[in-house]
């Protein structure tokens, strides 16, 4: 089915994939009611998405690479910044060290 | 309007009676309000399918890219993407529950868009020049340790560099606009906002865009996205009750 075949659209400036998932995963009117949820599988389906991939940050927890192109919102890019916050620590706990005690370092 | 078993009706967003719909769109007609609304099969809304990042992207543009294809004749309230009811009669139902919040939200977004505002800043290029770390007698350790302060002072007025900025271009923004939400943040970026903004304003919006630009030019970059539905703009309604 494609009701939009042929209806020319003009594009969104400066749009990316990011804005436009922020917009219609997490926003626009919501047929809200739990209740739905053990009405019928139609709905089920329906509260599903909104629970699973309710925003763009969401998806992000999950780990979820949607925007694959994107380096900040890749697996790999999630490693790396473990690592940064690693070093980070690291280092914090070296410079304490040297703060305590900078003249042993020196000396040593 | 009935929907067979295993299929149901994608509900794009609610318009204004007698709008002209794209072709291939099913409406379901209450009063002054009508729903658009398209066929399909639930198999291929499943939340695996889903996952799967070219389906998604190609769902999320299809919906937004129908519902902005109304924007010229009227503003319709875009649904949340994803949202499906079993049969054309349960979205006469909800039509129905839902008539004077429905009338009431189209006439209050009538001839309004909602806009997308990013600003990018390098707060680097906002940091003062570091001063040389020079105490007669120190070690390297210490200096390596003045050298780390003196670096995090340097970010920290880089930060509230970049903060008045961002502060700054909001305000001159905000003469333009009706209602205003932040969105979730984005790395790299000071400023991911929300705006509802009369059409007819579009122009002077652009304008200020340029302006701002002219201003960061060098440090930053300030983009408008859309104009969109008003996707940020409208609340959570109640779903239609079954007997």
């Amino acid at each position: 089915m494609s009701p939009l075949a042929g209806h020319p659209v003009a594009p969104t400036s400066a749009a990316t994939l990011a804005d436009v998932l922020d917009r219609v995963l997490d926003k626009g009117v919501v047929i809200a009611g739990d209740i739905a949820i053990q009405i019928a599988d139609v709905e089920l389906i329906t509260i599903k998405i909104r629970l699973l991939l309710a925003s763009a940050e969401r998806a992000q927890e999950m780990g979820i690479d949607w925007w694959k192109n994107d380096a900040f919102l890749s697996g790999k890019a999630r490693q790396f910044e473990n690592e940064h916050d690693a070093l980070r620590a690291r280092i914090e706990r070296l410079e304490r060290q040297i703060e305590q005690n900078p003249n042993e370092r020196e000396g040593g | 309007m009935g929907v067979a078993a295993g299929g149901g009706l994608y509900l794009y967003g609610v318009v204004p009676s007698g709008i002209e719909t794209p072709e291939g769109v099913e409406t379901i007609v209450q009063g002054a309000v009508q729903a658009l609304a398209a066929r399909v099969e639930l198999a291929h809304w499943e939340t695996p399918r889903l996952c799967e990042p070219d389906v998604l992207a190609q769902r999320a543009h299809h919906h937004d890219e129908m519902l902005r294809s109304l924007l010229p004749q009227c503003t319709p309230l875009p649904m949340r993407m994803g949202t499906i009811l079993r049969c054309g009669g349960d979205v006469a139902q909800w039509l129905r529950a839902n008539y004077a919040v429905l009338a009431q939200l189209l006439e209050a977004l009538a001839g309004r868009e909602e806009w997308g505002l990013k600003l990018a800043l390098d707060a680097s290029a906002l940091a003062p020049a570091p001063e040389p770390v020079s105490v007669p007698g120190a070690g390297e350790g210490m200096r390596y340790i003045l050298r780390k302060q003196r670096d995090r002072a340097v970010a920290r007025v880089a930060d509230e560099a970049a903060q008045a900025v961002a502060c700054s271009v909001s305000e001159e923004f905000a003469p333009l606009v009706e209602r205003w939400l932040s969105l979730p943040p984005r790395p790299g970026f000071r400023l991911n906002e929300a705006l509802l903004v009369a059409r007819d304003r579009a122009s002077l919006l652009r304008e200020q865009r340029d302006a701002a630009n002219a201003r960061v030019a060098g440090h930053g970059e300030v983009t408008l996205t859309g104009p969109w539905p008003p996707y940020s703009f409208v609340p959570a309604l109640p779903s239609p009750e079954r007997p």
